[in-house]
């Protein structure tokens, strides 16, 4: 026993990971992309580009 | 509980040792496609303890199904849907599983309604828009919730490498499929599409996750459940491919909700729109989910009242017009 490794700590996200993480996401069905929300303050230039879905899928 | 024996076995199948490593939840569900997904949904779901299933599919197994199917070599050639139903009545006798070989958008519509009235959840896990269309309109005529698992095929990403799962709730209380897909494509050639069985089984266990949370909103698994986030996006055990890493920023296995947004215009099938649309004020009070995560939003439609307000004003001055000239 005794005290748990701290090997944990390196499979945490770094800050950005978890900043994008947290970020909310909308699927604009008009243009079939994944959008980001935009946050306040955020710069416009580092907003991740939208995603475009699959126009297919399987079952 | 039937005390049936198994063939090899002596020790009845009673409910209490069944499911005595986790509580039981069942209900009635329609699974509409029993292909890689909606196969093993369907098995899923009979572990769970859902009884009865009623599968629905046109085809019979192939030999390049079966590495990523439920059933294997004995079945080939059989009927997806019968060979299913049978196999999982066999290793789950408390599961009711009923199969049909048939195109659900070819099925009269009697007997269509018949299949769908007395499900709890429907399932439309098929490579057919048209079909997937078809279930979401049988969902919004019945009132039933509606789930609709599936595999992007698409040549930027990896095989299998992203699911998708739309859920749906009837009364405009969610965007429905249609709302959602507008962007889809009629048809594809995705009979050919690649993916392995690990991450669509992923995709299966996480679909049947959300039909147990539709059909029991008392159980835990609810709180996964919030309607504002309507689409759910899993990343299977892969390297994430240069095309979805905004979405995915980490390798690897990871899920997201995304919010689904009603049309800005009436949807032609649940009319549902975004100024109109219930308001997130309501939501969860009347299908026991959980209020939305963030709190209340209410939206007002700003052009209906200004419009309200306009008239108002108008009868006052014709009101006011009218008093005047009598006296």
């Amino acid at each position: 026993m005794g005290a748990a490794p701290n090997s944990l700590q390196q499979a945490e996200l770094t800050e950005e990971q978890a900043r994008e993480k947290e970020r909310e996401w909308f699927l604009d069905a008009e243009t079939g992309e994944l959008k980001p929300d935009e946050r306040p303050g955020d710069d416009p230039r580092s907003q991740p580009r939208p995603v475009r879905a699959a126009r297919w899928t399987f079952d | 509980m039937d005390l049936r024996l198994t063939e090899r076995s002596a020790e009845p199948l009673t409910e209490d040792r069944v499911w005595a490593r986790h509580p039981r939840r069942t209900g009635a569900v329609l699974i509409v496609g029993a292909g890689a997904v909606g196969g093993f949904v369907a098995e899923e779901l009979a572990r769970i303890g859902f009884s009865p299933l009623h599968l629905v599919d046109p085809d019979t197994l192939a030999l390049e199904n079966i590495v990523r199917h439920p059933l294997g070599a004995p079945e080939l050639g059989q009927p997806k849907a019968t060979a299913l139903a049978g196999r999982i009545r066999r290793d789950f006798p408390s599961c009711a599983a009923v199969g049909h070989c048939a195109d659900f958008t070819a099925l009269p519509d009697e007997e269509r309604w018949s299949l769908v009235r007395w499900a709890d959840v429907l399932v439309a896990a098929t490579d057919s828009a048209a079909c997937q269309r078809a279930v979401n309109k049988a969902a919004l005529m019945a009132g039933r919730p509606a789930v609709f698992p599936a595999v992007w095929v698409d040549p930027r990403i990896r095989d299998a490498e992203v699911g998708e799962i739309l859920w749906t709730l009837p009364g405009r209380r969610t965007p429905c499929y249609e709302c959602a897909a507008a962007f889809r494509r009629a048809a594809s050639d995705t009979q050919a599409a690649r993916g392995a069985r690990v991450d669509i089984q992923l995709i299966a266990l996480a679909t049947a996750q959300v039909v147990t949370a539709l059909a029991h909103p008392d159980d835990a698994r609810s709180a996964l459940l919030d309607r504002r986030h309507t689409a759910i996006y899993l990343h299977g055990f892969t390297p994430t491919s240069p095309g979805v890493e905004a979405v995915f920023p980490t390798d690897g296995l990871s899920s997201r909700s995304v919010r689904v947004p009603f049309p800005p215009r009436p949807c032609p099938v649940c009319r549902g729109w975004r100024y109109v649309a219930s308001t997130d004020a309501s939501a969860g009070r009347d299908d026991g989910l959980p209020p939305p995560r963030g709190g209340a939003q209410p939206r007002w439609p700003v052009g209906a009242v200004l419009t309200a307000v306009l008239l108002l004003v108008t009868v006052l001055f014709v009101v006011s017009l009218a008093q005047s000239t009598h006296s």
